[in-house]
């Protein structure tokens, strides 16, 4: 139970809606860097969504990339400052949507870096319209107000599933619904975070997080949808191991 | 390794350039006939120590080097035409951050279904800036392939010197000549020249950079004194261009790229029949060199600006620098690369008061 | 063994009431009343609070903290 305190990376207080993910997540990176040491190292780059307001709450070296591009500009950064920790905090319309591409060949190319991407099945910054690869079937947003219709827009889809057939080192989904679940996910996270440290490769963490404001329910009910209902169509657990850091 | 002169490809000369003055990154995406730049950076960027990275499409590959550029490497993309459309995000997010890069457009004539010409239809592109922003890019234009090495070569200090994108607006016959070239000497840079870049290398109590709209960093009222500031530096210092016989000109020609190496052809047969034609050859089209026309003296009588494109993109710059005090006129050729004869009997008409001064739209 | 309770800093707290559920001994109170910022906050009943990190795990807002008292 030690060092059950706000990290000292985290320098401003969270700017998220109350009872959001991202709040949580945000801890879980700082925790990991600090406890592996390699806070000095780390460099951020998190999408021009709602992933932004951590840019200035993390006391670490940060870039906004622009929407959908993080995993390409992470590529960048990775790329001339090889010993960097360079670890992409970003929503699912950045990575799954918009930057589904640049997600993809980051992936197909086992660029060292650490994705970390929030599901919350949403587009959370623009005012809760559908997000196409997470949205559940049938769900109400502010552009599908007769629940998603998968005649028009196609069905969600796992893209955990679609990186497995990538040498990748590293893919799982975790869920921020429980303590106990949280506990796991800063498992993946951190493990994120040593394969880059021992030069191994791609590292992605998927996170189903709550967007009470957008899904129009009170942050409780909010974790009750993901347990009850997200997680049955993404389910948690590590999808790739390639072995990584020890 | 000292200066050297070799036979090149323009397209390989200014690949060679860029990683002689030190850039050590590049991603980009095939397209002709930009193509020989991302090729030879594939052959030759490892040998420098540095990364290629042949891009999933043009965003990532602007994104990429959106990422080198905050890390503070000298970075560099090359595209033509549709694939220079897609870098405009990337350029305008390298230009709101501030962010040193140098991008290569080798204009092609259309959309190029299927048949790919020479052309110079992006100026207004490169020029005036595709993307959204309040920004502007230094454009350099070379005329052979000697000055894209040259120009290459000088956009990685331009780029830094001002922290903004540098464009060189290349064509697609300069891109495809081959000539002689004298090669710049090699140089290294140092990515952690800079304070503001993002680094592996800071210490506990060092303030942590954010890289990012600048304006959020140093105040919106810093910002605007900043860029405003930026802006007018690098219209005053960075005007360049050539002249060719303008002394006793009657009509002065304005071509830049391609279309300025026919001129000289058109100006050099003219004054052997007697026709006192002049150049203004803009090296840089932004800042564009009003400097050249400034002052005009009595005999010119006018200026024709001769481009590959329809729609005159440069004739608008021509009369703002000569304050509308001359007529102008327009020789537009569009894919087909001009030709001194009907140049020459073109101005002949000009003289002769049988053409009317062209309206730019 | 010196024993660890969950303080907390309520002028963080947004009033999501994530943490009362996760509280497993229910130490964890919703009160009406509002921090600076405006938002409902919550109570630590330190007598029943075993300092388990639950709360603090949960929290998105960084309100707590387990340290021994």
């Amino acid at each position: 139970m030690a060092g059950m305190k706000k990290p000292e990376s985290i320098v401003q207080t969270a700017g998220y809606c109350g009872g959001c993910g991202h709040g949580i997540i945000q801890r879980l990176i700082a925790e990991s860097v600090e406890e592996l040491g390699i806070a000095e190292k780390t460099i951020a780059v998190v999408d021009i969504a709602c992933a932004y307001w951590s840019l200035d709450a993390l006391n670490f070296d940060g870039i906004a990339g622009p929407h959908g591009r993080c995993a390409s500009v992470a590529t960048g950064i990775k790329k001339v400052r090889p010993d960097a920790n360079v670890y992409v905090h970003a929503g699912d319309g950045c990575s799954y949507v918009i930057g589904l591409a640049e997600t993809c060949f980051a992936a197909a190319r086992d660029i060292p870096i650490t994705m970390i991407v929030v599901n919350n099945g949403i587009f959370g910054m623009t005012g809760g319209q559908l997000c196409l690869a997470t949205t559940l079937e049938g769900d109400w947003t502010v552009s599908s107000v007769k629940g998603r219709n998968v005649e028009d827009t196609g069905k969600p889809f796992d893209v955990l599933q679609m990186l497995k057939s990538m040498d990748i080192e590293f893919a799982a989904r975790g869920a921020v619904y429980d303590a106990k679940h949280i506990r796991e996910l800063k498992k993946y996270i951190k493990k994120g975070f040593e394969n880059q440290r021992d030069k191994k490769g791609f590292s992605i963490i998927e996170v189903l997080s709550p967007c009470p404001t957008n899904w129009k329910m009170t942050p409780v009910q909010a974790m009750e949808k993901i347990k009850d209902e997200t997680e049955k169509i993404f389910p948690t657990g590590v999808f790739v191991d390639r072995g990584g850091a020890k | 390794m000292s200066t050297e002169k070799i036979l090149m490809k323009g397209n390989e000369a200014i690949a060679e350039a860029a990683l002689r003055a030190g850039c050590r990154f590049y991603a980009g995406y095939p397209i002709t006939p930009q193509s020989e730049i991302l090729e030879y950076m594939a052959a030759h960027m490892k040998e420098w120590g540095g990364t290629f990275i042949q891009g999933e499409n043009e965003i990532a590959s602007m994104s990429m080097l959106w990422g080198a550029a905050a890390a503070g490497a000298r970075c560099m993309s090359s595209s033509s035409g549709p694939g220079y459309d897609l870098k405009q995000e990337g350029i305008s997010y390298l230009s709101s951050y501030n962010l040193p890069a140098v991008i290569v457009d080798v204009m092609r004539y259309g959309t190029g279904d299927g048949e790919i010409t020479e052309g110079q239809d992006s100026y207004w592109e490169a020029v005036r800036g595709g993307g959204h922003g309040d920004k502007r890019c230094i454009v350099l234009a070379p005329a052979s392939v000697d000055e894209c090495a040259k120009l290459t070569y000088e956009a990685f200090d331009l780029a830094e010197k001002y922290r903004n994108v540098v464009i060189i607006l290349s064509d697609g016959a300069i891109s495809q000549m081959v000539e002689q070239c004298t090669l710049p000497e090699a140089k290294e840079h140092d990515i952690n020249k800079f304070d503001w870049t993002l680094t592996e290398t800071k210490k506990k109590e060092d303030k942590k950079n954010k890289v990012t709209n600048l304006d959020r960093t140093i105040g919106k009222p810093a910002f605007n004194s900043m860029m405003r500031e930026k802006f007018k530096t690098m219209f005053e210092t960075e005007q360049r261009w050539e002249e060719v016989e303008t002394e006793d000109a009657e009509l002065i020609l304005v071509a830049y790229g391609i279309s300025s190496r026919v001129c000289k052809t058109a100006v050099r047969e003219a004054r052997k029949k007697g026709l006192k034609l002049g150049l203004i050859r803009p090296i840089s089209v932004w800042p564009y060199p009003r400097k050249a026309f400034e002052n005009i003296p009595d005999h010119v009588k006018g200026y024709v600006t001769v481009e590959m494109s329809l729609s005159s993109q440069m004739g608008e710059d021509i009369l703002l620098a000569c304050k509308h005090q001359r007529p102008l006129y327009g020789y537009l050729t569009a894919e087909d690369v001009p030709e001194p004869e009907g140049l020459i009997e073109y101005c002949e008409k000009i003289l002769a008061g049988e053409i009317e001064a062209m309206e730019v739209l | 063994m010196a024993k660890k309770k969950a303080l907390t800093n309520v002028e963080l707290c947004k009033g999501c009431r994530l943490c009362v559920g996760a509280c497993p001994v229910g130490a964890i109170e919703a009160l009406m009343q509002v921090n600076k910022k405006g938002y409902e906050i919550i109570r630590v009943d330190e007598d029943k609070c075993i300092g388990c990190g639950n709360c603090y795990t949960m929290c998105p807002d960084y309100v707590f903290s387990i340290e021994e008292v």
